[in-house]
Order: C-alpha cells, then sequence, then structure tokens
C-alpha cells in the first residue's frame, strides 16, 4: 500500500492523503500511523482519498475508525483489542456523522469499499464523497 | 452461449485448491486472487465474485489472527461450482470455533443490549447466501460459504411472472 499526502484550501486547510493498494489486515496498521502523524502534525480536517484502493476488509474501517476518532478530540482504537476496537465502530455508527474525516471512493455503487461501508454501516458515522473538490469545499 | 448454457457448463467443476503450509497476513492478497479468478472461472458474475471475495477474506483472516494468533498456520481453499451456486470450502488446523453461530452486531440497538460479534463474521455472513462450519474430530474446521453465481438466471421467471404463477 502506498501513501501520500497533499494539501488543499477549501474553507479551511484540508490534507488529503491517497492510498494505492489493497488495505486488509496485513497493513491497516499502517494507515493508523499516518493518520497520527498526521493529526500531530497538525491536521484537523482529512480527505481520505480510496479511488486507488481495490480492496478494504473490516480491519480497513478500524483504520478509518480510528483516524476518525482522533481528528475528533478522541483515542484511536487499541488494534490489540480484538473484537472490541469493533464494537467501539458500532458504538461511533450509533452517534452519527462526524465531521472532519471524509472519505472518497469512485462512483460505482457496488465496488467493494461501498459494500463494506455500506454494510457495517460506517457510512453512517464517515461521509463518503466521489467528486474531490467538492469534498474539500464541504469542510 | 446463453446464461444457462454457461451454468450447465460449469457445473460440478471444481478449481484446484489453494494450499497454504504457513499461511499468513500476507497472504491474504493471493487468497482473494484465487478466489476472484477461480469464481468467474465458474460462472459467478460481478457481483457474486465481489461478495464471496469479501465473506473469504473476512473468514481467513479471521483464523489467521484468533484461529493461529498470529502465527502461521496451515490453510486449504478450494472453489467449485454446485448448480446455481459457487462453493467455497475453507479448511484450517485452528482449535475449534464456529462463527455462524456468533450474533451478529445490530446497529439498531443499544450497545449495552447488544450481543458479542465482530463487523468481520457480519460481513461474510452478509456477503454469502449461506455460510456452514464443521468441526474436525479434535482441532481444525471446515467453513464452506455459498454465494448464487448470478444475481439473476435464464431459469428463473421475471418476479411479474412468477406472480402470475402464484
Amino acid at each position: 500500500m502506498k501513501l501520500t499526502v497533499d494539501r488543499a484550501d477549501g474553507r479551511v486547510p484540508v490534507t488529503i492523503l491517497r492510498l494505492e493498494g489493497d488495505l486488509d489486515a496485513s497493513n491497516f496498521e499502517t494507515l493508523i500511523d499516518e493518520g497520527r502523524r498526521l493529526h500531530a502534525e497538525g491536521t484537523t480536517d482529512l480527505l481520505l482519498d480510496l479511488r486507488d484502493v481495490p480492496f478494504m476488509g473490516s480491519s480497513g474501517l478500524v483504520a478509518l475508525h480510528s483516524i476518525a476518532l482522533l481528528l475528533n478530540g478522541g483515542q484511536a482504537d487499541d488494534v490489540d483489542a480484538g473484537w472490541e476496537s469493533l464494537h467501539a465502530v458500532g458504538r461511533s455508527v450509533e452517534a452519527g456523522m462526524q465531521p472532519h474525516v471524509k472519505v472518497l471512493l469512485t462512483g460505482d455503487p457496488g465496488s467493494p469499499l461501498q459494500r463494506v461501508m455500506d454494510r457495517t454501516g460506517m457510512n453512517r458515522f464517515i461521509e463518503v464523497v466521489t467528486d474531490e473538490q467538492q469534498a474539500i469545499d464541504s469542510f | 452461449l446463453t446464461q444457462a448454457e454457461v451454468n450447465e457448463e460449469a457445473a460440478g467443476r471444481v478449481e484446484v485448491p489453494l494450499q497454504l503450509d504457513a499461511a499468513r497476513l500476507a497472504d491474504l492478497a493471493s487468497i482473494r486472487a484465487y478466489v476472484e479468478s477461480g469464481a468467474r472461472a465458474l460462472g459467478g458474475d460481478r457481483d457474486c465474485v465481489r461478495d464471496l471475495v469479501i465473506a473469504v477474506n473476512e473468514a481467513a483472516a479471521n483464523v489467521m489472527r484468533h484461529g493461529y494468533r498470529g502465527q502461521p498456520g496451515p490453510l486449504e481453499i478450494d472453489v467449485a461450482r454446485d448448480g446455481d451456486s459457487i462453493v467455497v470450502r475453507m479448511r484450517d488446523d485452528a482449535p475449534h470455533f464456529d462463527p455462524t453461530t456468533r450474533p451478529a452486531p445490530d446497529l439498531t440497538i443499544p450497545l449495552e443490549h447488544r450481543p458479542t460479534g465482530g463487523f468481520g463474521i457480519h460481513l461474510t455472513r452478509t456477503c454469502a447466501d449461506s455460510v456452514t462450519h464443521s468441526a474436525g474430530p479434535e482441532r481444525g474446521n471446515e467453513l464452506t460459504v455459498v454465494k448464487r453465481a448470478t444475481s439473476s438466471t435464464a431459469t428463473t421467471p421475471p418476479s411479474s411472472e412468477r406472480t402470475a404463477v402464484e
């Protein structure tokens, strides 16, 4: 998985983290570490560009969730906590949409990533967008 | 070829099994590629293939992370055609664990009343038409994941016709 960081200015400064390659249980912690680094550097609003991620498993959801928690003033999931971190995902879904992290996907409604976001309800916690400029302007 | 002819030609075929003596998380990409190519070769349409890949990826990751506790372990996977369905069987040598008995996380009920369970297993079950488990004599598990090959087949009349017949 390759990670690239870009910056853009909408109404607020937006960091764009672009991923290339599959996101699964073998590498999701790399994404969490990058989220931590960006947060420590002062990133407050983050657009995760996943258009070049062909596949994402539930571990990827934990990574997205951890980064969203960080940028909304919380703590990242404890990835060693196993199912408990996934239960935390459920709690956040109940809490509703958070404003500081959004996910950019292709417009394919049947894509593997869209399926995973839909079927776990994560799209009720992290907004899914398909247009980069509109996404930047929406923060 | 009509879809029915494709189904008939593919029925009963089995892809060469994928045998991993020391499966680890880095093998998940190979497992996904195997399931994708096998299911497609046996006549699975795009939705079927995508759902099977998600379902098997989660099941395999679960075996590696929890069954083998992060240590390398044997894993064998095969893909077969059974009538209108694609069938993926996954065998491991981990302690007995039946994911089909784990309650699904229900996001509509309060956390304190919610049963335990994870999104990985939830994804496996929601992406498949059926998931069944059988345990080995002392240890080891076989998980069978079944998905209809096509979302609509030539042998299934449109719903309006079915309603008229019923």
